[in-house]
């Protein structure tokens, strides 16, 4: 036995994930799902796709039947979604099935349009001809309907619904070609565009604010450092990583909006997940992360999908690399596409996101033709209504589509692999096959300047430089922003040696706590301590004397500096002018590693850092903008918080009416 | 009350006693001037402002028809009046008090205004000093010269408070100032016009000296200075205008043990042309994050001058060398300096010449004035981390 054990359908959204697999494995432009109260009282998927020859169709309900593996070997280079051979069977046996189909190549068995059959609790009610739309429509009726125990453990229809909705939502991110709809109680929840553009599934799915701040990773142009240096691609390996990023200033509390798919499966990873969060490292503040959408590819012999029967789970061959490939392209595609984030407008957007339409009941208006189909879903026996049919029709493609039905090889009885044909379904070669590459980026333009030209209008509230920029104005945070520039000033002088340091005319002597001074004695924490310009020497009876400040530093607090700096890179202490983490307290808080050194730096340029309250001179405020011009991350501090944010043009004119 | 008194003289004094005026609006009054009358020496009018730390107070010559007194806000009366010069060089101003309303009619030639005050019993009594334990005087442009020769070197940090104020220790017929922050002490030595009775020493706020030095004018007149009994104000009065001061409390710190014995090369520089390389050198140090301009000291050899060389080094931005003559004394020295510290000490040495003595490039380097040996500035250089 070769493959783990079946997941049972255990509830409406594992019926839907099953049915979009097989609907996207047989090469569907549009996939429908409609439910009512959750699916568990009738749930339909409606596609496209090739369809079941009539003579195939019963067999499709047989265990461990399946067109889409032809010999034991396939199991270790799967190109499509479904394997195993379970869903129709198992879901035939706990509900009402009913499926509706006919090939798309009509002339596959000739006179024959189409077959309906019904299953009820596995057992076969009839399989006749009928006339059908080429594709396959599934209605699944009163879920286990055969199994109370099950149906009690269900949740609402309401949280039923959001399940499915995630399942949609991911697969319509991993497959923008194909147009997925979700309808739920008759009123359309979701419904992107199958432009192929990802950026537009997240539009749909995220909202136009998300679309607006993605970035666009691709990691195959060759990676540039941060010293501009080419990276050599030999780590990459045959890792590819594409999709889409938020710039940092669009960030979300939780971690639900990062997806990955891996070889346009969905998966979760706590490794990819961290790889993302290293690369938005210093970018984010504490308790927000990052909204991405990224594929992954890998050699499908380097990857194993059979850890767990949902198969969201993976495990890498080079888990290394597919970490710091992911690592890699994103934090690139940050640094190439920083650009400062957005002012909210205060006004409620017109953008409700499908799944708080689900939560407030607020539907999107049905078109007429949709209203009318979907109110009238037709009785289990009889041949879908010609609305429908309608619908389905107008979904063809005017090309023809290569032949190679989903159920071919189960017909011919398990024949040879055809010819030269990799295990890919032949339909593959009109681009719409899983495993096909996103349609290709377009190369992206000459590298965008990380800040646009700004000048100076002056200084609000002593704080926040308000600066005029291309489109509309910028306001910057004058400490965060300062703080920046010494950051990354520390990091690069640090890298090849230590900071100045400004000598003491009188050693000051240190008041520290007993666990200052533990650290203190370690001579590594010393030296690190050192390197950044402060010189302390031990004095009798554990007393510290402070010999040298950095250089950065004069005209501080020195001692209240150095105690604060001590405990914040300890972490006894968060930055002092950044927002506690939230989330240390539920334990989801997965603290970036950094270095005692980078802890430290950040610190000492925060400390360093202009004050929110002090009075710039507009020659100041002029070198703060060209220093921050220079940095590689000019969007946030060294603490993640934002240095600055846009109200554009446009937003001004909605805002005063002109528009 | 009702005063007249020349145009030019009010606006003076008005100015005068704004610098004492407070910014803070948490106590209203203290953003007015008090205007009272004073029938001594023939009339005047007595102009006051107090931000609580300091107050002053200033005598204008006035015909008092009326007493009385008021308190009007600073920046109203004083504008109002400076404006009144387009009335003619020689115009008086007439104040005229309307009791009930509180209200201060103001009048210079055509022009008139009304400005509404608040009454003189809420403004702060301003303390005189009595019963002063010393008088001792001292010449205005003396006193100006040696408060800006050491203020500037006073900490800003308020956490260790003695730092902000700058000492003053009498005694004999001298008065040293010294003020440090935690980098660099200047020290400055100023003879009395009299002898001190008594030698006495005091802290006093930088800032408030600075104001001092200010408003006093650069001449040979008399300043008296005088520090009440418990040691909590000073008094400084010139002819017309009375300056105090609160004293900071505490003990300063021992400067004259940072003041280097003895030097390793000493190097003689034109002033002008040393403050001329080193703001140079700043323009690039500015960008390097520490301000860092780079000296190194060339003795001469036979024939040829010895010189100074200055470097500072912006990191990827561009770097910059200048070099100066020096007579230099002793051996090849190289030191780093904050190029803010070089700049404001050579802004206040008055000689022609400046000398430059160090001893290695991590001890104390000292600027001295050649020819005078009334200053001394004390700079702790930086430290460079190897490259």
């Amino acid at each position: 036995m070769k493959i783990a054990a079946g997941e049972v359908i255990e509830r409406p959204a594992s019926v839907v994930k099953e049915l979009i697999e097989n609907s996207i494995d047989a090469g569907s432009k549009n996939i429908r799902v409609e439910i009512k109260n959750g699916g568990l009282a009738y749930l339909r998927i409606s596609d496209d796709g090739c369809g079941i020859p009539f003579k195939e169709v019963p067999l499709a309900f047989e265990r461990h039947a399946t067109s889409k593996i032809t010999e034991a070997e396939d199991l270790y280079n799967l190109h499509t979604l479904g394997f195993r051979g379970e869903a129709l069977p198992s879901i035939g046996a706990v509900s009402q099935l009913t499926m509706l189909t006919r090939p798309r190549n009509g002339d596959a068995l000739e006179g024959e349009a189409g077959s309906e059959i019904a299953v009820e609790g596995g057992k076969l009610v009839y399989h006749r001809p009928a006339g059908a739309p080429a594709g396959t429509v599934i209605t699944v009726r009163n879920l286990f309907f055969n199994l109370p125990a099950r149906q009690k453990w269900s949740r609402s229809g309401t949280s039923e619904a959001a399940q499915i909705l995630t399942i949609i939502n991911n697969y319509a991110l991993a497959y923008p070609e194909i147009k997925f709809s979700l309808v739920s109680e008759g009123r359309l929840l979701l419904q992107t565009s199958g432009s192929s553009e990802l950026k537009d599934a997240v539009i749909k799915i995220h909202g136009p604010e998300a679309g607006k701040a993605m970035l666009e990773v691709d990691s195959h142009p060759p990676q540039v450092d941060s010293d501009g240096v080419i990276q050599d691609d030999a780590l990459g390996g045959g890792v590819r990583v594409k999709g889409l990023t938020a710039e940092p200033g669009y960030s979300k509390p939780n971690r639900n909006f990062i997806t990955f798919f891996v070889n346009r499966r969905w998966v979760i990873s706590r490794t990819l997940s961290y790889a993302i969060q290293e690369a938005y490292h210093s970018l984010l503040q504490t308790g927000r992360y990052p909204v991405c959408v990224l594929q992954i590819e890998v050699d499908p012999s380097e990857v194993d999908a059979n850890v767990h029967p949902a198969k969201t789970e993976v495990r890498f061959l080079h888990e290394r690399q597919v970490f710091i490939a992911v690592q890699k392209a994103v934090r690139a595609a940050l640094v190439a596409g920083a650009d400062s984030p957005l002012w909210q407008a205060a006004n409620p957007l017109d953008f409700v996101s499908p799944a708080a339409r689900m939560v407030n009941n607020i539907y999107a208006p049905l078109a007429p033709g949709e209203a009318a189909a979907s109110s009238n879903p037709g009785p289990l026996a009889a041949p879908s209504p010609a609305g429908e049919r309608e619908r389905q029709r107008s979904w063809e493609e005017p090309q023809e589509h290569a032949s190679g039905g989903m159920l071919d090889d189960v017909r011919t009885n398990l024949p040879a692999p055809k010819p030269g044909a990799a295990p890919v379904p032949a339909n593959g070669s009109n681009g719409n096959s899983p495993t096909e590459l996103f349609k290709p980026i377009q190369p992206a333009g000459p590298v965008k300047p990380r800040l646009p030209l700004l000048r100076v209008l002056g200084q609000m509230a002593n704080t926040y430089l308000v600066t005029e920029g291309p489109d509309g104005m910028y306001l910057i945070d004058q400490h965060a922003a300062h703080e920046r520039v010494f950051y990354e000033q520390f990091q690069a002088r640090l890298a090849g040696r230590d900071l100045d340091s400004q000598l003491l005319l009188e050693p000051l002597l240190l008041d520290l706590s007993a666990s200052q001074r533990l650290w203190l004695q370690d001579a590594e924490k010393k030296t690190e301590l050192a390197a950044l310009g402060f010189r302390v020497e031990a004095g009798e009876d554990h007393s510290f004397w402070l010999k040298a400040v950095p250089a950065t530093l004069m005209g501080r607090d020195i001692k209240l500096s150095l105690g604060e700096i001590l405990d914040e890179a300890e972490g006894l202490r968060d930055g002092g002018c950044h927002p506690n983490r939230s989330e240390a307290a539920e334990g989801l808080q997965v603290e970036v590693p950094r270095s005692w050194r980078d802890k430290l730096a950040a610190s000492l340029a925060c400390h360093s850092a202009v004050r929110a309250g002090q009075v710039l001179t507009n020659e100041e405020m002029r070198q703060l903008i060209t220093q921050l011009e220079r940095t590689h991350h000019p969007n946030a501090c060294a603490h993640g918080r934002p240095t600055l944010m846009h109200l554009s043009q446009g937003q001004l004119e909605r805002g005063f009416g002109r528009k | 009350m009702k005063v007249s008194c020349q145009q030019e003289q009010l606006a003076k004094g008005l100015s005068i006693v704004g610098r004492a005026v407070s910014t803070k609006t948490t106590l209203p009054v203290l953003n007015n001037i008090l205007l009272a009358t004073d029938k001594e020496e023939g009339g005047r009018l007595k102009l006051a402002a107090t931000n609580l730390e300091i107050s002053i107070t200033v005598w204008v010559p006035a015909q008092v028809q009326e007493e009385g007194e008021i308190t009007v806000p600073a920046r109203l009366l004083s504008e109002f009046v400076s404006s009144l010069s387009s009335q003619g060089k020689e115009s008086t101003v007439q104040l005229t008090l309307d009791q009930p309303t509180l209200t201060l009619h103001v009048k210079g030639g055509r022009y008139e205004a009304n400005v509404k005050g608040i009454a003189s019993e809420d403004f702060p009594s301003i303390q005189s000093v009595s019963n002063s334990t010393n008088n001792i005087s001292i010449e205005a442009g003396v006193l100006k010269e040696a408060i800006n020769q050491v203020a500037f070197a006073a900490s800003t940090d308020e956490t260790r408070p003695v730092l902000t104020g700058i000492f003053a220790n009498f005694s004999d017929s001298k008065v040293i100032l010294a003020a440090a922050d935690s980098f660099r002490l200047a020290v400055r030595t100023a003879s009395l016009a009299s002898e001190v009775s008594q030698a006495f020493t005091a802290i006093l706020p930088a800032r408030a000296m600075t104001e001092l030095a200010r408003i006093i004018p650069d001449d040979e007149s008399m300043v008296e200075i005088s520090v009440n009994a418990n040691k909590s104000q000073a008094l400084f009065k010139t002819d017309t205008v009375h300056f105090t001061s609160s004293l900071i409390e505490g003990n300063f710190p021992n400067y004259q043990q940072i003041i280097p014995k003895a030097y390793q090369t000493r190097a003689v520089l034109e002033t002008s042309s040393l403050n001329q390389a080193v703001r140079t050198a700043g323009i690039f140090a500015k960008d390097s994050g520490g301000n860092i301009v780079k000296l190194s000291i060339i003795p001469g050899e036979d024939v040829t001058p010895g010189s100074l060389l200055l470097t500072a080094n912006a990191a990827e931005v561009g770097d910059n060398r200048n070099e100066i003559d020096a007579s230099v004394d002793g051996q090849n020295a190289q030191i780093a300096f904050n190029a803010k510290y070089m700049i404001d000490v050579l802004n206040v040495i008055t000689t022609g010449q400046v000398a430059l003595e160090l001893q290695s490039p991590s001890n104390p380097g000292v600027v001295r004035p050649v020819g005078k040996d009334d200053y001394v500035h004390v700079i702790m250089p930086m430290h460079l981390a190897p490259r």
